[in-house]
């Protein structure tokens, strides 16, 4: 699709699916705070794949108790990696969630893993360089899983927080080709097909182009109204919310949806199986 | 000089000392070879081809890839710089003194040599017992301008002698200079020659790892051969040189040589990817950078992102080197089956999405039996479903491997749940096939037992096929930064 082709695409979206809904507060992910933390986040994630990638355990270890559980989570499979036992790493996993907090000094697996992280012995490796963008896939690697894996009951409007990380790293990573991969992941774990349909675009990497935006702005119109489809594990566009201009969760408490419809669907591709 | 003598001596060690000179009589260094080193433009690797004529003149054809540190894979990989270099030397005894003349960049580099930089070497050869292509020469190398450059060649591959001259009539038996043994798949390595009996009637017979078959149908025992030219086939059955001998009556009018090679293969493949086929490109390349320069002298042979699985089968029939690293970018159920089938597998490196479940078509008492399973993917790409390969599947059809070449180096198989179900557990049943999933709620009752209650089977069976063996409890993650890459560097064996 053309450039401008792709503008009128996106207008149109824009004004059909403007509405109440649409006149909101800057979104989450587009706070300085939250770009700070995801900075900080894909900094931390860099900085723990480049020591443990040497043999260094330790800044792991001590990664255990940070405020971000995808570093929590870092951490423990980059400990698991170098050696640390099942059952303390399970432990841990368990605590590297975003429902949970970071475990506290006391913690047994905590303590665990930090005897282990002193006791070994290892000739450090040279110093290894891992890239901006390497991080950011493997951050986005531990979402990924985290959203296609979380608890059975768990709302879409968690699940859409969690999607929506991917939003708060596209302002720091620092190239257009890395933003364009994370509005492609942005895509894996929601409704591919109404975007494809609603950006007039054959293929993802057209929809994606060459930054991404056009898949960015067209998560941002249609983020309210997504809603959890389990067994395709991924959000999809509740579309006749969106014609009634009404979020999907206020929409469908006085229209549920049948026993066919919505989550209730079968799953429409077979490309999110496990 | 005296320098060179002493490096020289220092880096041919003990195996020249055992060699003893007697062995050296005949030495020919004719053939390929993989080739390490440095010049003054840094680290490379390539391949070495030298040639050998009846007065122990040798040349040399080096083809470099130069190499730099990369401190992301830990390791040196290929910068894309490349280099040629030629050696013409004379063979005495165990020692090649000449010129190693740098040819990159010369046009033509025979009418070239005199503007080339060059340098003066003195390389020994090393002997030893005979290696997997009946050579006993160990290595060949040594410096050169000055502590600069450095050469080391190795794992020679000799060149298929010439054939001796025919004889006074024109019985002919022309065969492909290399044989490639698949001992799974035979025919895998099957090639076509001809045979020329001339006047009269002829008996053709086999020596040496190989087989001879006439319209695709074994050959036992000499085969009679009527006069006119004939189209046979071969095939190599092991490691070592091949003779097929024309004989009337007790004489032998001609023959003719190939060397044979078991195939050794390290395969690298990607199964279904569903929409994390966005990881696709760098985990192929982190893979790919962590194993590939850990095993000098093989070939890659790939298909890429256009999932040509044609690209790969062309290749592979291909026998000039049997020692090479498959990387599939698109594994279909045929493909997977098609490599383990051919029982040379050294070592296996799978990534795709995966889960347990029961066997479809289980006995009723294997109905609580979870197994892992991992999906491969259609040949259009790697983006959809194909088929489910259980844990018994892959078992089975890598025995065959096992025989050959013992134990695989590694098996790294990177997939959710190939060690165990983990914190996928609430999910138990969630991905099992329909009719399985039917029949279970007849057999165990509804609701169906929770994971507790469920037996399970996994990859772990494989731990007497490989060496080093790795499986993933519940999530194993697109990026691949949950595989220990030491681990498995050090697991390699390339030269066995």
């Amino acid at each position: 699709m053309s450039r401008g082709l792709r503008a009128l695409a996106l207008a149109l979206l824009a004004l059909t699916s403007a509405g109440p809904v649409h006149a909101q507060d800057t979104p989450w992910w587009e706070r300085p705070e939250a770009r700070e933390e995801a900075r900080r986040t894909l900094a931390q994630v860099r900085s723990l794949m480049e020591a443990t990638e040497r043999g260094d355990p330790r800044p792991a270890a001590a990664a255990l108790q940070d405020r971000a559980w995808i570093v929590r989570s870092i951490a423990v499979i980059r400990l698991e990696v170098l050696g640390l036992d099942a059952g303390t790493t399970e432990a841990l996993r368990e605590q590297a969630d975003p429902t949970r907090p970071a475990p506290e000094d006391d913690s047994k697996p905590l303590r665990r893993a930090r005897e282990f992280a002193a006791a070994l012995e290892v000739d450090l490796g040279p110093p290894v360089e891992v890239p901006p963008r390497e991080a950011a896939r493997i951050a986005a690697s531990i979402l990924t899983e985290r959203v296609k894996g979380g608890p059975p009951d768990e709302d879409a409007a968690a699940k859409r927080r969690l999607v929506e990380h991917l939003l708060a790293w596209r302002a720091v990573v620092p190239e257009k080709a890395d933003r364009a991969w994370l509005a492609r992941r942005l895509l894996g774990l929601t409704d591919i097909d109404q975007a494809l349909d609603d950006l007039k675009a054959q293929t993802a990497a057209r929809a994606v182009g060459e930054d991404g935006d056009a898949v960015f702005t067209w998560y941002r119109s249609n983020a309210p109204y997504l809603y959890w489809h389990p067994r395709e594990r991924r959000l999809r566009v509740d579309v006749a919310a969106r014609v009634a201009r009404q979020p999907t969760a206020e929409f469908r408490r006085a229209t549920p949806w049948g026993p066919e419809e919505g989550p209730n669907a079968p799953p429409r591709e077979t490309d999110a199986q496990r | 000089m005296r320098r060179h003598l002493l490096t020289t001596a220092g880096a041919l060690g003990l195996g020249l000392l055992l060699a003893g000179s007697a062995q050296a009589q005949d030495l020919n260094l004719g053939g390929t070879y993989s080739i390490t080193g440095k010049d003054k433009s840094g680290r490379f690797r390539g391949t070495a081809t030298l040639t050998q004529d009846a007065d122990a003149r040798v040349t040399g054809d080096l083809q470099l890839e130069y190499l730099r540190w990369s401190w992301s894979s830990f390791s040196y990989a290929p910068s894309g710089a490349r280099g040629s270099a030629r050696l013409d030397a004379q063979l005495r005894g165990q020692t090649l003194r000449g010129r190693r003349y740098t040819t990159t960049g010369l046009s033509n580099v025979l009418t070239g040599l005199d503007n080339a930089e060059s340098f003066q070497i003195t390389y020994g050869v090393a002997l030893d017992a005979p290696n997997a292509h009946g050579s006993r020469v160990k290595s060949v190398g040594g410096r050169f301008d000055g502590d600069r450059g450095q050469d080391s060649l190795r794992d020679h591959r000799p060149s298929a002698p010439t054939p001796p001259p025919p004889p006074a009539g024109n019985d002919r038996i022309e065969l492909p200079a290399r044989l490639l043994a698949v001992p799974g798949a035979p025919e895998e390595g099957r090639q076509a020659f001809t045979v020329r009996v001339d006047g009269s009637a002829a008996s053709l017979s086999i020596a040496g790892p190989g087989r001879l078959l006439r319209a695709g149908a074994p050959v036992s025992g000499a085969l009679q051969l009527q006069p006119g030219t004939h189209r046979l086939e071969l095939e190599g059955t092991g490691d070592g040189r091949v003779t097929v001998s024309l004989r009337r009556g007790s004489a032998e009018v001609t023959r003719a040589t190939s060397e044979s090679a078991v195939e050794r293969l390290y395969a690298i493949l990607w199964g279904y990817q569903g929409t994390e086929i966005d990881y696709l490109e760098g985990d192929v390349a982190k893979t790919l950078r962590n194993v590939l320069p850990h095993l000098p002298g093989y070939a890659l042979i790939e298909d890429g992102a256009s999932f040509d699985q044609r690209k790969i089968e062309d290749a592979l029939k291909d026998p000039t080197n049997p020692r090479r690293v498959v990387n599939d970018w698109c594994v279909s159920r045929e493909d997977l089956f098609r490599y383990l089938r051919r029982g040379t597998l050294r070592g296996i490196a799978w990534g795709s999405h995966g889960f347990m479940e029961p066997f479809p078509g289980c006995p009723d008492e294997e109905l609580d039996l979870f197994e892992s399973r991992v999906w491969t993917a259609p040949p259009s790409g790697p983006r959809t479903t194909d088929k489910k390969t259980f844990v018994r599947e892959w078992r089975d059809a890598l025995a065959a491997s096992v025989r050959t070449h013992g134990p695989l180096d590694f098996a790294l198989m990177h997939s959710c749940c190939t060690g165990a179900i983990g914190s996928y557990r609430d999910e138990v049943w969630n991905y099992t096939d329909a009719t399985t999933k039917s029949r279970a709620r007849t057999v165990l009752g509804d609701p169906l037992p929770t994971h507790d209650r469920l037996r399970y089977r996994s990859f772990d069976a494989l731990q007497p096929q490989a060496r080093y063996l790795k499986t993933y409890v519940g999530p194993s993650y697109y990026g691949y930064h949950d595989v220990n890459w030491t681990h498995i560097r050090n697991s390699l064996e390339p030269s066995r």
